[in-house]
């Protein structure tokens, strides 16, 4: 099968050589997570380098998703992201993704559903 | 919403056509400029062009398949939501806890660390970067010895097992973070329980020796090790991590530049052909596909070394507050940690159960565990249990214990250890600060009889 890129039809060649993926993360859709304005932006956003579990896995205070955006940028080299962008990313993962001051480590696994 | 996604990233492509495949489908252009280097990326591409890219590995950077430039309103249907996912990586149990695959990233549930030396198939596995592919011939990998040193070294693994004498011991080997989801309120990072860490055995050789070698000048004081792992993002001058020690911690005789891992040779995913073992210490620092150590005449400032990364307060801080990074300081050390591994957590127990045989483990970084304590009244009163002793320094310690409940219904076990120095697990997880590492609080779990 040839796929057509850009303006123009580009045979590709049959027998490239593929090595297989050390490891193929499933697909991840912004339905999988809480839904809420910006949910989607923040999505692509996030997951152009990561995987949005470990995003899905915080709770933090705005403030502290806000220091999160600025260690990404300093330690990570990601787009320095500002104005109302940042705001919309910051809302939809403070609300989402809310403080909370209960850990998470510990659950009783008898707890009446 | 999802019109506008589309266009989104149409009109991104058409601005900076690199830009938009590193930010919207995860995809690197490497050097040749070609080539999915990360399945997501190319998963979340078939998705939008709405069929399976067959060439994917041959298909230029920076353009934009025809489906999408042809038809940007046909947006693509998102998979149906979800529910959670079972792990599932090849030779692992699939009960182990998923905590993010890009990076990947799972933990081993207390009650699957039962055994004496933890078997590869129960081994945590923690990424930081991209998981290079599996080295065609280990024995030519090389590793680079070099900075303050009289002669810089260059040798490959094969060399190294030749040169130098092997040595094998018993090791855990424990994420930083473990512990990390005790905090309240919530730290930042993996939400790792008890189970980033796990005691394997571990072959190599000596890291000293092999640094003595290269001959260490007197103005050497510190390590900065550097791995094959590219970062996330495909930016391949981006450093994934490159943290280091001081120097008299790398030349302790236990710590080894390993390639066998519970008499097999070292997997991939653990960072095989070669990697440090540092043990004791945060897991970030025992670096896997280990390409160069350089040593330094000060403290290593590479990628996991600066601001809050690995690093806990000197003075202690607000919790959830901001935090100075002027009052941190490395995390070295590991602290003192005990697990119930038998029974599991929510184990139900039939009724007129009066005797639970209990078994676990401990350990204490660069200590050995002293003591190790269970209650089930939740800490009122305390029962001493047998402890063994560590196999070689830096293995863990397994215990057993026999408790007596006194009638049916719903039942918390503790259990806390107290290291050589006499310092025992907190109830609480202690010293909060922004990215969550030293949480140790005592191990708890439920059982309920009847």
């Amino acid at each position: 099968m040839a796929i057509i890129v850009g303006s123009a039809a580009i045979a590709l060649p049959a027998t490239a050589q593929q090595t297989p993926p050390a490891f193929e993360p499933r697909d991840e859709t912004p339905e999988q997570y809480p839904p809420g304005p910006n949910r989607d932006d923040t999505f692509y956003f996030c997951v152009a380098c990561h995987s949005f579990q470990i995003v899905a896995q915080q709770r933090m205070s705005r403030s502290r998703w806000d220091d999160v955006l600025t260690w990404m940028t300093e330690r990570h080299k990601m787009p320095d992201v500002q104005g109302e962008e940042r705001d919309k990313i910051l809302d939809y993962l403070s609300t989402a993704f809310p403080e909370t001051t209960q850990p998470r480590g510990w659950k009783n696994p008898f707890a009446p559903k | 919403m999802s019109d506008k996604r589309e266009r989104t990233i149409v009109d991104l492509r058409m601005e900076d056509p690199e830009r938009a495949d590193a930010t919207i489908f995860g995809r690197r252009t490497d050097v040749s400029r070609r080539g999915f280097m990360n399945g997501a990326g190319l998963a979340a591409m078939s998705a939008a062009v709405g069929g399976t890219i067959v060439h994917s590995a041959t298909m230029p950077g920076g353009l934009i398949p025809a489906a999408l430039a042809q038809d940007a309103k046909k947006a693509p249907e998102a998979a149906a939501a979800q529910g959670p996912q079972p792990f599932s990586f090849p030779g692992k149990d699939p009960g182990l806890s998923l905590l993010g695959e890009r990076p990947l990233v799972a933990e081993t549930p207390e009650h699957l660390l039962d055994d004496e030396t933890t078997p590869l198939s129960k081994f945590f596995i923690r990424n930081n970067g991209q998981i290079p592919e599996k080295a065609a011939q280990p024995d030519a990998w090389e590793l680079t010895i070099d900075g303050e040193v009289n002669s810089p070294l260059k040798i490959t693994l094969g060399e190294l097992k030749k040169r130098f004498a092997t040595k094998s011991l018993y090791a855990v080997l424990e994420c930083g973070g473990n512990g990390r989801s005790f905090y309240a309120p919530q730290a930042r990072g993996n939400q790792w329980t008890n189970g980033g860490a796990g005691c394997a055995k571990w072959t190599g050789v000596s890291l000293a020796e092999v640094l003595k070698a290269a001959g260490p000048k007197a103005s050497a004081t510190y390590t900065a090790h550097y791995g094959a792992d590219q970062h996330l993002s495909g930016d391949p001058k981006q450093v994934t991590l490159s943290r280091g020690v001081r120097l008299p911690k790398a030349m302790e005789p236990e710590c080894l530049l390993v390639w066998a891992m519970n008499d097999a040779p070292l997997e991939n995913i653990h960072g095989g052909p070669l990697r440090l073992l540092i043990p004791g210490w945060p897991g970030s620092v025992s670096h896997k596909w280990l390409t160069r150590i350089t040593l330094r005449d000060k403290e290593h400032d590479g990628a996991g070394m600066t601001g809050f990364s690995y690093r806990v307060p000197i003075n202690p801080m607000v919790p959830g507050g901001k935090g100075d990074p002027k009052n941190f300081k490395i995390l070295e050390s590991m602290p003192v940690r005990g697990i119930i591994t038998n029974p599991a957590n929510g184990t139900k127990l039939p009724a007129g159960t009066r005797e639970i045989a209990l078994r676990g483990a401990a350990w204490a970084g660069d200590d050995t565990v002293k003591a190790m304590h269970v209650s089930t009244d939740y800490g009122a009163t305390w029962q001493q249990v047998e402890l063994g002793n560590p196999r070689n320094k830096f293995d863990w310690q397994r215990w057993t214990a026999r408790i007596k409940l006194p009638g049916d219904g719903y039942y918390e076990i503790w259990a806390r250890a107290t290291d050589s120095n006499g310092r025992m697990q907190p109830h609480a997880a202690p010293n909060w600060n922004p990215q969550g590492y030293g949480g140790n609080p005592l191990h708890r779990i439920a059982v309920l009889v009847g």
